[in-house]
């Protein structure tokens, strides 16, 4: 197994795409800010293939057809499947829904909702000069503060082409144009989440958004992370603990209507 | 049939090879959305997806497409860790010499399916010799963190054992069906069985290709109600279009020996009906219960009115006895004391609404957030987010002191306290 890529998608979870695999070149578009690594003997890492069948591919996974993708275009595909087989094993770290930075010293993290405009944030961040830890998963140890990122490309949905320098455009077969874009400063952790040093941050974008940052209740703020946290309590009751961890960092609703509006915000923004 | 459960059944077939004559029938605008409730819940979307020809996609509107491919997507990801686990459990299996046949989905892959995501899987199934055996299995999968549930004394298969991160369960049987198979058609239906490939393992054991049909047929006819029963007809159909005429000939002896003539036969009828399937030889045919309660359920999702849906809940409670006792309970003997047992349960809760109640704060995992408090209930899996007032008024019951009354019972109303 040495001609091929190992990518690390999680705490606990590595995966082996084969050079001269279909999925390739898409893994390196993708996953090129995630740490390649050795894996696991003990685990083995997953392995990612495809294989072509006919005048379409089958995707494999550890040699098992797994089925025919939607569309042509691989490379969405492989950052589902990375995101997806992420959280497949790890029995120490929850998994949230939410994109994070660390940005002049402090984590700032961002967790989704709707109209948030993570992604989008992410990246201005990252271009701004932040480390990135990851637009859309996020780790977060259940019995200690501690927190890792899954730094893939950021994924760029059409509206916010125009924000950022060119790229290749992809085609989700359900989320439409997208471009992968990585930030200059991938960072992996894991790293600890001080409450002297981190916030958590709910971005909310209209374009006729008044600029402000407000505070959330923490209560809210809970059910919302309940909300983003990938299976629930039911996956492991600790969650609990990560939640209230959280809502510890003085949640602050932001609300812009633009990225630059946004990153002032955000500059202004007291350590919790 | 309904107009939805007609056409599905019409484009089922055509997918799967066995037209019904007469062209496809044709839809009203509005009955598309049953059509696709039928499909989602009988988990057929990724297959349909996968296997439908382009014609057969075209005649579906255009946005039962979109949400027929969305959901294959979803299991196209979803089915990346499921077949790396299902890899997984059977690799430990083998590891540790268990002597194990593969039933049901996975015991079908590489033969009707022939990836992962044309079928969606929950669970996998293996059928051991006796209890001995099935303790060695449960050892083997302890390793990968499986772990036995409780219940199901007397059943076909112990509790489905799961691990900590909840992938896929695994059901491991004793037997076929409860009550089971006589020991000697179980013992033909170990000398039977196959060896299929399974990709990076060494070849696992299935069912032969009339005792797989004919399994298929009873697990159809005999799940409980909630199960994708329109799948597994058609799966029973598939299989029975793939018998071969020597396989034919011994099938009614076969059902015979298995001593469940009424329940396959009315299967395998069921099976004909809906996908044009060529009707097993030598079977007699009599109108039964099981039959009668098995039309009813394919149109359930359709159970708009109430007739249906009061026709649906006797089903349920007449099947789900039929299970839990083994034995098959026909109305109304067998319904009465279910009836009266849930309705006692329902006042008796009712009634525990008095003054002077002494309650009791549950036992569940909880994390104070702000000034409220989040409580998890491991009944429901439920997450109560509570106030100020409800946090000191729980907090109150848990040191015996007096609570407001008013918070009290609201939080016995949402079965916080007992």
């Amino acid at each position: 197994m040495n001609s091929g890529t190992h990518f690390l998608l999680g705490p606990e979870v590595v995966a082996w795409v084969p050079h001269g695999s279909p999925l390739a070149g898409p893994a390196l578009e993708v996953g090129s800010g995630l740490r390649t690594v050795e894996p696991n003997p003990d685990a083995g890492p997953v392995v990612l293939d495809a294989i072509a069948c006919g005048d379409q591919i089958r995707v494999t996974v550890d040699g098992v057809p797994v089925g025919t993708p939607p569309g042509p275009d691989l490379v969405p595909l492989v950052e589902a499947s990375f995101s997806h087989l992420s959280g497949s094993r790890t029995r120490d770290w929850a998994i949230l829904h939410a994109a994070a930075v660390r940005w002049d010293g402090q984590v700032l993290i961002l967790p989704a909702e709707r109209r948030s405009g993570k992604s989008t944030l992410s990246l201005a961040l990252g271009l701004a000069g932040a480390e990135y830890l990851g637009d859309d998963l996020l780790f977060l140890h259940y019995d200690e503060p501690s927190l890792m990122g899954f730094p893939k490309a950021v994924t760029l949905k059409e509206g916010s082409f125009a924000l950022f320098p060119d790229a290749p455009t992809r085609q989700d077969p359900f989320r439409g144009p997208v471009r992968y874009l990585l930030p200059p400063r991938p960072l992996h952790g894991p790293i600890a989440l001080d409450p002297s040093s981190a916030r958590l941050v709910f971005p909310h974008y209209l374009a006729d958004n008044t600029p402000r940052a407000v505070p959330l209740e923490p209560e809210i703020a809970a059910l919302s992370l309940l909300q983003q946290a990938f299976g629930g309590v039911g996956v492991d009751r600790r969650l609990l603990s990560v939640v209230r961890r959280l809502t510890a960092l003085r949640p602050v609703l932001l609300s812009y209507p633009s990225t630059e509006a946004a990153l002032d915000l955000l500059r202004s923004l007291e350590p919790a | 049939m309904n107009p939805a459960l007609t056409r599905l059944t019409s484009d089922l077939a055509e997918a799967a090879g066995t037209r019904i004559p007469g062209g496809r029938p044709a839809l009203e605008p509005t009955a598309w959305q049953a059509w696709f409730d039928l499909v989602a819940r009988n988990h057929l979307a990724a297959w349909l997806v996968q296997v439908a020809s382009p014609d057969l996609r075209s005649s579906w509107p255009v946005a039962v497409r979109r949400e027929l491919a969305s959901i294959h997507y979803a299991v196209l990801l979803d089915s990346m860790v499921r077949a790396r686990e299902a890899r997984r459990i059977l690799d430990a299996l083998g590891r540790d010499s268990v002597e194990f046949i593969v039933l049901k989905g996975a015991g079908l892959f590489g033969s009707l399916y022939e990836t992962f995501a044309d079928r969606p899987m929950g669970d996998v199934d293996i059928l051991v010799r006796d209890a001995d055996e099935a303790a060695r299995a449960a050892r083997a999968l302890d390793s990968l963190g499986y772990l036995p549930g409780s219940g199901f004394q007397g059943h076909h298969h112990l509790a489905p054992l799961r691990s900590e991160r909840r992938l896929l369960a695994v059901e491991i049987h004793t037997n076929l069906v409860t009550p089971g198979l006589p020991a000697q058609a179980l013992n033909g239906v170990w000398d039977r069985s196959i060896e299929r490939e399974f990709p990076g393992l060494p070849p696992v054991q299935v069912l032969s290709p009339l005792d797989a049909c004919l399994h298929h047929a009873l697990h159809a006819i005999t799940n409980p109600v909630d199960a994708p029963f329109l799948r597994d007809l058609l799966e029973t159909s598939r299989l029975r279009q793939a018998l071969t005429p020597e396989e034919e000939a011994v099938a009614a002896d076969r059902v015979r020996q298995w001593g469940y003539e009424a329940w396959i036969h009315e299967a395998l009828r069921l099976a004909t009906t809906c996908f044009g399937t060529a009707p097993l030889s030598g079977f007699r045919s009599r109108a039964r219960m099981v039959g009668f309660w098995a039309e009813r359920r394919l149109a359930w999702p359709d159970a708009g009115t109430l007739g249906r849906r009061i026709g649906m809940h006797l089903a349920r409670t007449h099947i789900e006895a039929m299970l839990l006792r083994g034995s098959a309970l026909n109305l109304p003997s067998g319904l009465l004391p279910i009836l009266i047992s849930g309705s006692g349960r329902a006042l008796s809760t009712r009634w525990r609404f008095r003054r002077g109640h002494a309650w009791t704060a549950p036992d569940w995992p909880s994390a104070d957030v702000g000034q409220g408090r989040l409580l998890y209930d491991t009944g429901s899996g439920e997450v109560h987010l509570l106030n100020a007032e409800a946090r000191a008024a729980l907090d109150a019951v848990s040191r015996g002191e007096p609570a407001p009354e008013p918070v009290v019972r609201e939080l016995a109303r949402k079965g916080i306290l007992a």
